[in-house]
C-alpha cells in the first residue's frame, strides 16, 4: 500500500432541495487501501458513494481520480475511468443469467480493456469462479439467496475491472459465516491490487478490514484515522452513542 | 377579447369533468384509461336516445347515463383490469386500447357515422352582457361540470369510500394491511370515474354534435389536464382545464382553428419533459409528494 | 456435446434453407391477392421489428412510433412529387430523415420513462401529423397527396413490393439479431432491467437509447417510404393511424418482445388473422382487432417464445429434474 492518493475529494458538497446531504467534506483514498466508512443512519455515506460514482452531480467542490477531474462526468464515464460499485440494495440484471450480468462489465470495461459479447461471456465465466458462483452460470438472479446475489453484484463490478471498488453494506443481511466468506474475498480483492471503499454498519467486519476509516456524521466529515483512532474519539463515542458517552474530554 | 376569455371558461369548465375521472384512474390504479374515451361517447349517446326517443331533457338524463357507465365500468374493472393491473402501466394501456376499439366499433356498427345532435327547446337562447354573450346551455353545463368536480372531492375527503381510495393511492400495500379491499377499491374506482366520463359525455352530447369518435378528441384533452394539473390533482384538473380552454380559445382566433389540436399536444409532450410533476407539483389529492 | 451442436447446426441450415424457400418462392406461385396479403405480411414484420429494438431490448414503451412511418411515407411522397426524385433515393432519404427526426427528440424524451414515455410519442405522433396536415403546400394537407405510381406491369409491381418489403423484413430482423449479439444489445437489455445499475456498469445509458430509438425509427421510416410508393396515395391519418402503431405494438408483445423472431411471428399471426376477419367480418372488422388487443394482453402477456419455451420445459420438466436428482445422489 503506497501514500499515493488515488482519488481525492475537496470540500464536497450536495444539496437536495436546500438540505445538504454532504457538506463540505474533503477527503482521499490511497492507491491500495481499504477505506471504511461509516457514519450513523443519514449521516451521507450512500449519498457521498453516489456522488464519486457519478449517479447525482456535486453541488460545491471537486473530485479528483487519479489526476482527472470527475466533475461533470456521467456514472458511465466514471465507471470507465474504472470506479466499479455495489448497491445496498442488489439491482441484479433481470431477463439476464448470472454470466451475462457478470459479462456486461467485461463489455463495458475500464477504457480501452473492454471486449467483444462473445470474449465477454469467457471473462464473466472466470469471474463468476472467482466469486464462488462458478456453478451457477445459467441460472437467474432471481433464483438466488440474497447472500449469492451480493456476490453476483461483486461479480459484476470486478468484471470491469476496477482500480477503485465502492462497496455499499454488501454484509448486510447475512449471516455470520456468510460475512466470514465475504470478508475473505474482500482482502483476496484488495490484495490483488483494487483499491477500496466500503460502507458497512457491521462494525466488527469493518474494523478488521479496513486500514483507514472516514466517519461522516450529518453530512459532515468528523473523525478520519486507522480503526484503533477512531475507536478512541470522542466526537466518534458521541455521534454514534449520544452525548451522554462521550462527554469526558473533547466534545 | 372578453368573448374569447368567457369562451374559453366555460370550455374550461368542462374539460376539468372530462378529466378529473381519467386522472382520478391513473392516480389510483395507475391505469392510462385510453376507454375513458369511450365512457364519454356512451354518455353522450344514452343522453342523446333518452331526448329523441322518449324526449328526456338532457340534463335529467345524466343520473341514468352516470348509473349505467358506473355499472359498465364495474363489470369492466372486477372482470377485465383487475386481473392485467399487475403487469404494469403500459399493459393496462394496451388493453383498455383494446376495449376502446371493442367499444367504439360497436357504436359504430349499432349507431353508425352520422353527426348527430341535441337541439332542446331553450337551445338558442343566452345572456347578453357588455357584449359578451352567453348561451344558457354552456353556463349550465359549466355550473353543473364545475359541481360535480367539487362534489367529486367531497366525496373523496368526508365518505369511508372516498378515504379507502385516497389510503390505495398513497400506498396500495399499507390500504391492504388496514383491512382495505384492494380489487374492490380499483373495481370501485374505475366505475367512478366511468361514471364521471359519462356525466361529462351529457354535457358533451348538448353542447356538441356527437358521433362515435366524439370521445377521442376530449381524451387527448383529459392526457393534457392531467399531465398539466398534476397525477390525480383535482385543483390542478380545474386549473389545467381552464388554462387548456383559455389557450385553445386563443389559438383559435390567433392561428386558426387548424392548429389547435398541434398545439395542445405539443404543449403535452413539452410539459411532460418539463414538468412531469404537473403544474402544482402535487402528486394525488395534494397528498405526498 | 461436439455431436448434439452439430446436428443442431445442420437442422438451423434445413430450416434456414426452408424458411428462405417459403420466403421467396410465393410470388411466382401464388394468386395476386395473396402475394399482396403475404406483402402486407412483410411489411409489418418489418415494423414489428423495429419497434423490438425500443420495447424488447430497451424496455422503452415507444407507442407512437408510426410516427416515423409517417414521416418514411411523407418525405418519399414530397421528395417524388416536388422534386422528381427518384424512388431509392427518396427512400434512403426517408430513413435519414425518421432517424434525425428520433435523435433530435431522444435526447430530451427519453428522459420520460414507462407510460410517461408512451404518452409522449403518442403526442408526437399526433402533434406530428396535424404539422403535415396543416403545411397543405408541400404536403397536400388534408385532401392527400399522389405518388407517382410504379412504372411497369401489375405483375411487376407485386414482384417490386413484394421484394421489397421482404428486404426491408430482413434487414429490421437482421438488425435486431445483430444487436441483440452485440454490446448494444446487452446493454439495452441492462437498461430495460435497471438503468441505474447500467450506468455505473459503463453503460452510457443515454446514448444507447438515443441509437436504440435512431435505428428503430430508421427503420420504420424505410418502411414508410416503402408504403407510400406502394400505396401511391397519402393521407395523414392513414400514415400516423395511432390503431396501426399499437397493432404493431401488439404484434411485439404477442410474439414475444426482446426476441429476434418473436415479432415477426406475432406480425403474420396477427395480420393474418386480421386479414381473416376482415374477410368475414367487413364491418366488425375493428370491434374484433379490439377483441383480440384484450385478449392477448388477458392471456399471452408475454409472448408466443416464452410460452413456447414455457411448454417445452413442461414437458421435458419430468426427466430434467430426474436428471438433476441424479446429480445431486452422485455428488
Amino acid at each position: 500500500m503506497g501514500d499515493r492518493a488515488l482519488l481525492v475529494g475537496r470540500g464536497v458538497t450536495r444539496y437536495f432541495g436546500g438540505v445538504a446531504a454532504v457538506t463540505d467534506v474533503d477527503f482521499e483514498v490511497r492507491e491500495g487501501e481499504v477505506l471504511g466508512l461509516i457514519g450513523p443512519n443519514g449521516a451521507g455515506k450512500t449519498t457521498l458513494m453516489n456522488l464519486i460514482s457519478g449517479l447525482i452531480p456535486l453541488s460545491k467542490g471537486e473530485m479528483v481520480f487519479d489526476g482527472r477531474r470527475l466533475n461533470g462526468l456521467g456514472p458511465w464515464d466514471v465507471a470507465r475511468l474504472g470506479i466499479a460499485r455495489t448497491f445496498q440494495i442488489v439491482k441484479p440484471f433481470a431477463g439476464m443469467t448470472l454470466r451475462e450480468n457478470v459479462a456486461l462489465g467485461a463489455m463495458f470495461a475500464r477504457e480501452g480493456r473492454g471486449v467483444p459479447a462473445r470474449q465477454a461471456l469467457e471473462v464473466a465465466a472466470e469471474v463468476l469462479e472467482t466469486v464462488g458462483l462458478g456453478d451457477r452460470m445459467n441460472a437467474h438472479a432471481n433464483e438466488l439467496t440474497i447472500a449469492l446475489r451480493k456476490r453476483l453484484e461483486l461479480a459484476r463490478a470486478l468484471a470491469l475491472k476496477p482500480r477503485l471498488l465502492l462497496l455499499d453494506e454488501v454484509m448486510a443481511g447475512l449471516n455470520l459465516k456468510e460475512i466470514e466468506r465475504l470478508i475473505e474475498l474482500i482482502r483476496t480483492i484488495n490484495a490483488s491490487g483494487v483499491t477500496i471503499v466500503v460502507i458497512e454498519h457491521v462494525m466488527k467486519a469493518i474494523m478488521a478490514i479496513s486500514h483507514r476509516i472516514v466517519v461522516l456524521h450529518y453530512g459532515r466529515k468528523i473523525a478520519e484515522g486507522t480503526p484503533e483512532e477512531v475507536a478512541r474519539d470522542e466526537r466518534v463515542i458521541t455521534a454514534y452513542l449520544g452525548r451522554r458517552f462521550g462527554q469526558g474530554k473533547g466534545a | 377579447m372578453s368573448q374569447i376569455l368567457v369562451n374559453g371558461l366555460l370550455t374550461g369548465g368542462l374539460y376539468a369533468l372530462v378529466a378529473v375521472g381519467f386522472s382520478l384512474v391513473w392516480g389510483v390504479m395507475n391505469v392510462v384509461n385510453i376507454a375513458h374515451a369511450s365512457y364519454i361517447m356512451l354518455g353522450a349517446y344514452i343522453t342523446y336516445w333518452l331526448f329523441h326517443l322518449y324526449g328526456l331533457d338532457p340534463f335529467l338524463s345524466i343520473p341514468v347515463s352516470m348509473a349505467a357507465l358506473f355499472l359498465l365500468g364495474y363489470a369492466v374493472g372486477s372482470l377485465v383490469l383487475n386481473r392485467v393491473v399487475r403487469f404494469g402501466l403500459v399493459m393496462t394501456l394496451v388493453l383498455t386500447f383494446g376495449i376502446d376499439m371493442i367499444l367504439q366499433n360497436g357504436a359504430l356498427l349499432l349507431w353508425s357515422a352520422d353527426y348527430r345532435s341535441i337541439t332542446p327547446a331553450y337551445a338558442g337562447q343566452g345572456l347578453a352582457a357588455g357584449g359578451v354573450m352567453i348561451p344558457y346551455v354552456r353556463l349550465a353545463v359549466f355550473v353543473l361540470a364545475v359541481l360535480f368536480v367539487a362534489l367529486f372531492s367531497l366525496f373523496l375527503s368526508r365518505t369511508r369510500m372516498g378515504n379507502a381510495i385516497k389510503a390505495t393511492a398513497l400506498n396500495p400495500f399499507a390500504a391492504e394491511l388496514n383491512g382495505v379491499r384492494i380489487q374492490r377499491v380499483y373495481a370501485l374506482t374505475y366505475a367512478i370515474g366511468a361514471a364521471l366520463a359519462a356525466a361529462a359525455g351529457s354535457m358533451v352530447s348538448v353542447v356538441y354534435t356527437i358521433h362515435p369518435q366524439v370521445g377521442n378528441v376530449f381524451l387527448t384533452r383529459a392526457f393534457v389536464i392531467t399531465v398539466l394539473g398534476g397525477l390525480g390533482s383535482i385543483p390542478g384538473a380545474l386549473l389545467g382545464g381552464v388554462i387548456l380552454g383559455l389557450a385553445e380559445s386563443l389559438a383559435t382566433v390567433t392561428v386558426g382553428i387548424g392548429w389547435s389540436e398541434a398545439i395542445s399536444f405539443t404543449l403535452l409532450v413539452a410539459i411532460l419533459i418539463v414538468r412531469p410533476q404537473g403544474l402544482l407539483g402535487k402528486r394525488f389529492f395534494g397528498g405526498v409528494g | 456435446m461436439n455431436g448434439s451442436s452439430m446436428g443442431r447446426r445442420g437442422a438451423g441450415l434445413i430450416l434456414g434453407a426452408v424458411v428462405l424457400a417459403a420466403l421467396v418462392l410465393p410470388p411466382f406461385y401464388l394468386s395476386g391477392y395473396w402475394v399482396r396479403v403475404i406483402t402486407g405480411l412483410l411489411m409489418y414484420g418489418a415494423l414489428a421489428s423495429a419497434i423490438n429494438i425500443m420495447v424488447g431490448l430497451a424496455g422503452y414503451p415507444a407507442l407512437g412510433n408510426i410516427v416515423f412511418f409517417g414521416t418514411g411515407a411523407y418525405t418519399v411522397a414530397v421528395l417524388m412529387v416536388k422534386a422528381d426524385t427518384p424512388f431509392f433515393l427518396a427512400l434512403a432519404v426517408a430513413g435519414v430523415v425518421a432517424a434525425v427526426y428520433a435523435a433530435l427528440l431522444g435526447a430530451a424524451v427519453l428522459r420520460l420513462r414507462g407510460a410517461y414515455f408512451s404518452i409522449a410519442t403518442i403526442g408526437i405522433n399526433h402533434a406530428t401529423s396535424e404539422l403535415v396536415t396543416n403545411l397543405d403546400g408541400l404536403t397536400g394537407g388534408g385532401r392527400g397527396t399522389i405518388v407517382p405510381f410504379f412504372p411497369g406491369s401489375i405483375e411487376a409491381e407485386r414482384m417490386f413490393f413484394y421484394f421489397l418489403m421482404l428486404a426491408l423484413m430482413l434487414l429490421a430482423t437482421g438488425t435486431v439479431y445483430l444487436i441483440s449479439r452485440n454490446r448494444l444489445g446487452y446493454g439495452l437489455r441492462a437498461i430495460k432491467a435497471d438503468e441505474q445499475a447500467a450506468s455505473v456498469m459503463g453503460v452510457n445509458t443515454t446514448r444507447y437509447k438515443v441509437l436504440a430509438w435512431t435505428i428503430s425509427a430508421g427503420l420504420t421510416g424505410l418502411v414508410g417510404g416503402a408504403y407510400a410508393y406502394w400505396l401511391a396515395f397519402l393521407e395523414p391519418p392513414y400514415v400516423f393511424d395511432i390503431v396501426m402503431s399499437v397493432k404493431v405494438y401488439i404484434m411485439a408483445i404477442l410474439g414475444g418482445a426482446g426476441t429476434v423472431i418473436g415479432p415477426v411471428v406475432g406480425a403474420f399471426f396477427l395480420e393474418l388473422l386480421s386479414e381473416l376477419i376482415w374477410g368475414r367480418f367487413l364491418e366488425a372488422h375493428m370491434l374484433v382487432l379490439g377483441i383480440v388487443v384484450v385478449l392477448v394482453v388477458l392471456f399471452v402477456p408475454r409472448g408466443f417464445v416464452d410460452l413456447a419455451g414455457r411448454l417445452a420445459r413442461a414437458l421435458a420438466g419430468g426427466s430434467a429434474s430426474r436428471r438433476a436428482e441424479g446429480v445431486r445422489s452422485d455428488g
